[in-house]
């Protein structure tokens, strides 16, 4: 009885994991593989380590940045194991999130506009800042738990985030302008 | 932007706040990044997917229900097996002279008259009419195997077990004869009341 109740109890909470976290998990992966079927795969994985290791989670701290801290290591070892990282360009984004039928011919244009600027600035980061960005956006994580995440000195981590948004203003701003 | 750390990291997280900041409360510089960041962030949510992905819970195999009167059964009829084998293996032992020959020495004797009436009929009679003499004869056996059987060199039991069991052995040939020298004492007056109802019968008395 009391078993089943701690089950359900489980199960909630995996729902509710799931229902916050996980566009923005799926979010970061897909900007890190750059790659649906993979990101999609990503995240189901996530959810179930995360669900594997309910037990031995405790609440304390920040869900969303435990979830990411999960998907940056399987992003991390998906690197080390050399699998097919394909970048997709505008047309494979459009693909993978086709617009829908719904939308009206300018607002779907707009947002292959939006995806293509987007492939752009992440193929412009460093990996290290794009990981740094991802992280912080998505997870709203504090830089020293990005430093510790991402293994590097707090220092070293502040440097690439501040390269990395100098890069995008670069890109998303500066040459924007007429 | 300064490269004090604590002053750079104050900075970058006015400029990549998820909160909306006054713009007075930020130098130009960091508004110029948290512009970036907010571009960034607005391109990021327009090209996420529509709906998260589809993510089902991997269910863990609840463990089996554990019966407990089935492990007692499997284990009572797993020690029957193991006393029933031992049993066998103890009856099929072969059976060991004990050192020193107890049979032998403390075999009783059998009274010459009661051993030569049995064997001088049982030479002189054929077998079905000296059923009784022949079953002596078979039980009688196994103690002249005992008997006869070489002393050999091999180590003796000295331990409390093998001396019980000799000390039954030996019991167990002393009533063994015994009952032989009354049997045979019934088998000669048996074959004496025939011999004098054949002679009855032949009218030679």
């Amino acid at each position: 009885m009391a078993a089943s109740q701690q089950e359900t109890a489980d199960e909630r909470r995996f729902a509710d994991w799931v229902r916050a976290h996980g566009k923005a998990v799926h979010g970061f992966l897909l900007a890190m593989v750059r790659r649906q079927d993979v990101a999609d795969d990503l995240s189901q994985e996530v959810f179930c380590r995360a669900w594997k290791a309910r037990q031995r989670y405790s609440e304390q701290g920040n869900t969303r940045a435990y979830l990411l801290r999960i998907a940056d290591r399987l992003v991390c070892d998906l690197a080390r194991r050399g699998e097919p990282n394909t970048n997709l360009d505008a047309d494979g984004w459009k693909r993978h999130e086709p617009v829908s039928c719904d939308a009206e011919p300018s607002r779907a244009a707009a947002l292959a506009e939006e995806v293509a600027e987007l492939t752009r600035a992440l193929e412009q980061l460093s990996p290290a800042q794009r990981r740094i960005l991802l992280l912080r956006y998505y997870g709203q994580m504090g830089f020293q738990e990005i430093a510790d995440t991402v293994g590097c000195p707090l220092n070293t981590t502040l440097s690439h985030c501040r390269r990395g948004l100098e890069t995008l203003r670069k890109l998303l701003l500066v040459e924007k302008k007429p | 932007m300064n490269d004090d750390p604590i002053k750079l990291q104050r900075s970058l997280e006015q400029a990549t706040s998820a909160e909306p900041l006054a713009s007075g409360e930020m130098d130009r510089q960091i508004a110029a990044l948290r512009e970036a960041w907010l571009a960034f962030g607005q391109l990021l949510d327009a090209a996420a997917p529509t709906s998260a992905p589809t993510i089902v819970p991997l269910r863990t195999p609840r463990p089996a229900r554990r019966r407990p009167w089935v492990l007692a059964a499997a284990a009572a009829l797993a020690a029957s097996l193991l006393i029933a084998v031992a049993s066998v293996l103890m009856s099929n032992r072969p059976v060991q002279p004990i050192a020193g020959g107890v049979a032998a020495k403390e075999r009783p004797q059998p009274s010459p008259e009661g051993n030569n009436a049995i064997s001088g009929q049982a030479a002189a009679k054929p077998a079905p009419k000296s059923a009784v003499a022949a079953d002596v004869q078979r039980e009688a056996t196994p103690a002249r195997q005992v008997r006869s059987a070489p002393q050999t060199n091999q180590p003796s039991w000295d331990d409390d077990l093998d001396k019980q069991m000799a000390a039954a052995g030996k019991n167990l040939i002393s009533l063994q004869q015994q009952w032989v020298q009354r049997s045979g004492g019934y088998e000669m007056a048996q074959f004496r009341l025939e011999q004098i109802q054949s002679d009855v019968k032949d009218n030679s008395l």
